[in-house]
């Protein structure tokens, strides 16, 4: 059975500036799309782009442990999301088409967009080259997932996309500080901050969710 | 040979072994209440040197690789961190605060006394952030409805990390490299942005009103009483070992300044507020921003008028807090609409709560008075339109406070659901203790003196 890292070198094959393009698209995705489970799947494609990208900063092991921590706070934040019916209202359970396009999509398709070029411009302006980045793919994705983040995390209150938001955010920090710092012991804590973020609005996502006193739930 | 409780480590791993515990026993709340304030009081008065256990002056533990440093300064905030953590648990002993409140506050108790022990700085933060998420669970205990105050907090916290990893990273060029001083610019900037998230500056204040009104009483007297100390005791700590952090004075102006922003916003907003959880939290952003103005004066006597204000701004919110349970133990709610006459109901939750809530504003007769007063003899001297917007805050949260008893004590009912005999003691015990310290304030002004002393980077 192949191990993690081989997994990840089997995947080395996408070049640093696709992963890059990757991250950014699935940045976006997570602003435009109120979905939760597209949101949910760019998010587990974002933490594999990640870890692609980290094989680059890390040795493959490590890259491909952080990917692994990715998959499995998506995995908590899938069971959540099932358990809360994709966060739906109690009283649109069955009523509401699934697939309809909300008002603000375009509001947010244009706000993605002004993102990723804000992005793209401070990643390419000689003088705000991150420390320690030497591939300018990965100073584009650490930009574009540290500045999407922020953006998802603003347009929202609903915990579980607030945390998709700022779960971005931290992958943007981490990769661009997997370069400066290699250390275990801040890695690990990091890992453990991630998890606890993951848990903390599973948990929000679920409480936010539970009927109030007088509401009754739905057969 | 070293023992466990020898040195430091042994602070964070007893609560934390304690924690478990205290969930394992959170069907049997008196039980969970007992073993955490027995562990709290014991740690503290470990810290404090008793004869038990000996604690040198100076211990270091190294634990993989990292140091975990017990310094007479630290000792002294830890000492009183877990000696008001100990009240916080005895009150939840008898007031009921959720079934997490127990363990989840022994953790949170761990995570902060890694954050005061550990070196170098980003592990500190990355403890308080730990701290953070499992505050989320605390603050929201269950409560369906909104998450606001919890997802604010945790993300506020979260936002805080990476500015300091990365100052962390410029510390240690800088180190290896004396020569390369263009590196502490952007190190200051970075950790100046780090501390004005944490310290709840304008715009990054919102989560602290919103604790106070969505969380537990207790819950909140813990989480905005103790963790703002911790960040307190960092930014000391670390103005203490990296003498060009404040290198010119612009740190201190920026101190000032945030801190005269946050007590003019919170005074400008409390008066006007409609509950007494979100009145709470405006009145601690004030005092907050008090203890930012002393310190951003530059001077030891500012430094020692900080450590009071943040003392007794704990000790306020605890009392506050307890009154508040009291009346929340009748009405899920803290609006002053919901509250209407339940004062009549508990008046020693209604005498707490008032008490406490005119302390955070500084009234006289009050702990937080003593505080507020050096700040504003301090401030009148040098500055006379910072004295007055620190005075008019107070004067707004108190304002709050009165509208709020006001409604508390509409019509006439009368007393038809007396309060346990074992809660009334407790209560009574606190708000006692807290009126004896604001007729003798002597008794815990030198330990605030010791504490200021200890921290050279001002003078002496």
């Amino acid at each position: 059975m192949p191990t993690l890292s081989e997994l990840l070198a089997r995947l080395s094959f996408i070049s640093v500036t696709t992963a890059a393009v990757g991250v950014l698209v699935t940045a976006g995705i997570l602003i435009v799309v109120q979905d939760w489970r597209l949101s949910l799947l760019a998010l587990a494609v974002q933490y594999i782009f990640v870890g692609l990208l980290l094989t680059r900063v890390l040795v493959a092991e490590l890259a491909a442990l952080k990917a692994v921590i990715g998959l499995i706070i998506c995995l908590v934040l899938y069971v959540t999301a099932v358990r809360v019916r994709w966060g739906q209202p109690l009283a649109a359970v069955g009523r509401q088409p699934a697939w309809r396009l909300p008002t603000s999509t375009a509001f947010r398709l244009v706000v993605a967009l002004m993102g990723g070029l804000v992005s793209y411009n401070l990643a390419t302006r000689p003088g705000l080259t991150l420390p320690e980045v030497q591939d300018p793919a990965i100073n584009l994705a650490c930009y574009a997932l540290m500045c999407l983040g922020l953006l998802a995390l603003g347009l929202t209150e609903e915990p579980l996309k607030a945390g998709m938001g700022l779960l971005t955010f931290m992958s943007g920090f981490e990769l661009f500080y997997a370069g400066l710092e290699q250390s275990l012991l801040v890695i690990g804590f990091l890992g453990l901050a991630n998890l606890l973020i993951a848990l903390s609005v599973a948990y929000l996502a679920s409480v936010r969710a539970a009927p109030r006193q007088g509401e009754t739930k739905q057969p | 040979m070293m023992t466990l409780l020898d040195g430091p480590l042994g602070l964070i791993l007893l609560p934390l072994a304690a924690a478990p515990l205290a969930y394992l026993l959170r069907r049997w709340s008196a039980l969970a209440g007992l073993l955490a304030s027995g562990v709290a009081l014991f740690l503290a008065l470990v810290v404090l040197r008793l004869p038990l256990i000996p604690v040198s002056a100076e211990s270091v533990v190294s634990v993989l690789g990292r140091e975990l440093v017990l310094t007479p300064s630290n000792r002294l905030a830890l000492a009183f961190v877990y000696a008001l953590a100990a009240v916080i648990f005895t009150l939840g002993w008898r007031i009921p605060q959720g079934a997490p409140f127990f363990p989840l506050s022994l953790a949170l108790l761990a995570a902060l006394s890694g954050a005061l022990l550990v070196r170098p700085f980003l592990f500190a933060v990355l403890l308080l952030q730990i701290g953070a998420g499992l505050s989320v669970f605390l603050i929201q205990s269950d409560r369906p409805g909104s998450t606001q105050a919890a997802l604010r907090y945790l993300v506020l916290t979260t936002l805080a990390v990476p500015p300091f990893l990365v100052a962390g990273w410029l510390v240690d060029v800088y180190a290896t490299n004396p020569l390369e001083t263009s590196l502490l610019p952007t190190a200051r900037g970075l950790i100046a942005f780090g501390f004005a998230i944490l310290l709840t500056s304008v715009p990054f204040h919102s989560w602290m009103p919103a604790v106070g009104s969505e969380a537990p009483p207790l819950a909140a007297a813990f989480i905005l009483g103790l963790n703002p100390l911790a960040v307190f005791m960092l930014l000391l700590t670390m103005l203490q070992d990296f003498p060009w952090l404040a290198a010119g004075g612009a740190a201190y102006t920026w101190l000032r300044g945030g801190g005269l922003l946050l007590v003019a916003l919170g005074g400008a907003l409390a008066f006007s507020r409609r509950s007494f959880g979100r009145l709470m939290g405006y009145g601690a952003l004030v005092e907050l921003g008090a203890a930012l103005i002393a310190l951003g004066m530059g001077q030891p006597v500012g430094l020692r008028a900080a450590v009071i204000i943040l003392a007794l701004r704990a000790i306020s919110l605890v009392i506050t807090c307890a009154g508040l349970a009291l009346l929340r133990q009748r009405v899920d709610n803290d609006t002053f609409e919901a509250l209407r006459s339940r004062g009549w109901e508990t008046p020693l939750g209604l005498a707490a709560l008032m008490f406490g809530g005119l302390s955070l504003a500084g009234f006289p007769f009050t702990p937080g008075f003593v505080g507020r007063w050096a700040l504003l003899a301090l401030l009148v001297a040098s500055d006379l339109p910072a004295a007055a917007v620190v005075f008019l805050a107070g004067v707004s949260v108190a304002g709050g406070y009165l509208r709020g008893q006001a409604a508390l004590l509409e019509g006439a009912v009368g007393l038809t659901r007396a309060d346990p005999r074992l809660v009334r003691l407790l209560v009574g015990l606190a708000l006692a203790a807290a009126i004896v310290l604001s007729l003798f304030p002597q008794i815990f002004l030198p330990t605030a003196d010791r504490l200021a002393g200890l921290f050279t980077f001002l003078g002496s």
